[in-house]
């Protein structure tokens, strides 16, 4: 059996709505810490976790996107961000925290394809 | 073969934990393994040992115990998504708090990863 | 410690309340002489919860410091002769970070 699973952690809720995006990045971060091959795409209102500039304090919440930027020291092998779920709200790549792989909606199933293990946030 | 479970929704929130313990016999009625159940998000509320449904009603937190005394299993609640949450031990027979490192494990160990609820 | 409200675990709950000072009375606390290496550390730490607004886990700490300080100070043994208990969770405790998570 393969020990390192290839993972993928489909982000598709907006930061602060809930604990999910957190709570979903906790456990990405654990999974690819032990040498499993984690990925992350970011969809649908998931994009607006990766946008510059955040700053929850007025609603009691810790900005969360920082972490994000952390990915390099865990060794997240993929960020993929679908440019449709951008283009619909009028973000640019420019405007993301982090330097991630723009795909189209169709690539998606490719990549769903090589995951041995998907996680919806 | 060999799975994991993660289940991600509150007992009676939706369907998703009663589906993911007959989920868990089936598999183990077919011959297969079960390496762990892993319970995350708001999952972790199924571990409460203090649930009284209404008598004609599922008892959900019973269920799994049942589960996990019949077939040696391990039933881990992430700790600190729990303690975020108030839930602390003593929990419900058979589940336990534990960290995300025994989740890596148990992929590490499993076929297939499999989660309920979260939509 | 009573000079500034800690959580129950003793980790300052604002971290703008943390001096060198509050530093080495924490120290003592966890049986601890500070010295330069435990500074430098102690700095790292600080610096990386403002990159980032974590504190990695043990493994990706040790990675972080290895690539910044040196590789050997990066290995889990030296981290340990310095903060013999959880170095993770020392260093956080008197660097006047929160507690790390400890779901990992």
């Amino acid at each position: 059996m393969k020990q390192n699973k290839t993972c993928l952690f489909i982000n598709r809720r907006s930061p602060y709505g809930s604990s999910r995006a957190q709570e979903a990045l906790d456990m990405a971060f654990a999974l690819s810490a032990f040498e499993h091959k984690v990925s992350l795409v970011f969809m649908d209102d998931g994009v607006l976790q990766i946008l510059r500039d955040q700053d929850p304090s007025e609603i009691g919440m810790k900005n969360i996107s920082p972490a994000f930027r952390a990915w390099e020291d865990y060794e997240i092998e993929h960020i993929y961000v679908e440019k449709k779920s951008l283009d619909m709200r009028g973000i640019k790549k420019s405007d993301l925290l982090i330097e991630a792989e723009i795909i189209e909606s169709d690539q998606l199933g490719k990549i769903l394809n090589k995951q041995d293990f998907i996680f919806n946030d | 073969m060999k799975f994991t479970i993660i289940v991600n929704d509150a007992p009676y929130q939706s369907q998703s934990a009663d589906t993911a313990c007959k989920f868990a016999h089936a598999l183990l009625d077919e011959g297969h393994e079960l390496t762990q159940v892993f319970f995350y998000f708001d999952g972790v509320w199924n571990a409460l040992a203090d649930a009284e449904p209404p008598q004609d009603d599922r008892h959900v937190v019973d269920n799994w115990s049942k589960l996990a005394l019949k077939n040696e299993l391990e039933l881990i609640v992430c700790s600190t998504v729990a303690m975020r949450r108030g839930v602390s031990e003593p929990l419900a027979a058979g589940f336990r708090l534990d960290t995300l490192g025994r989740l890596t494990e148990a992929v590490t160990m499993s076929d297939r990863v499999i989660t309920f609820g979260g939509s | 410690m009573e000079l500034v409200p800690t959580t129950k675990d003793g980790f300052l709950i604002n971290k703008e309340d943390w001096t060198p000072e509050i530093a080495e009375i924490i120290a003592k606390e966890e049986g601890i002489k500070l010295t330069e290496a435990h500074w430098e550390i102690i700095y790292f730490v600080q610096d990386y919860y403002q990159e980032y607004s974590i504190t990695p886990i043990m493994r990706i700490l040790g990675k972080a410091i290895g690539k910044k300080l040196g590789e050997n100070k990066g290995k889990s043994r030296y981290l340990y002769t310095l903060f013999p208990e959880v170095p993770i969770k020392q260093a956080a405790r008197i660097a006047g970070l929160p507690k790390p998570p400890s779901c990992i």
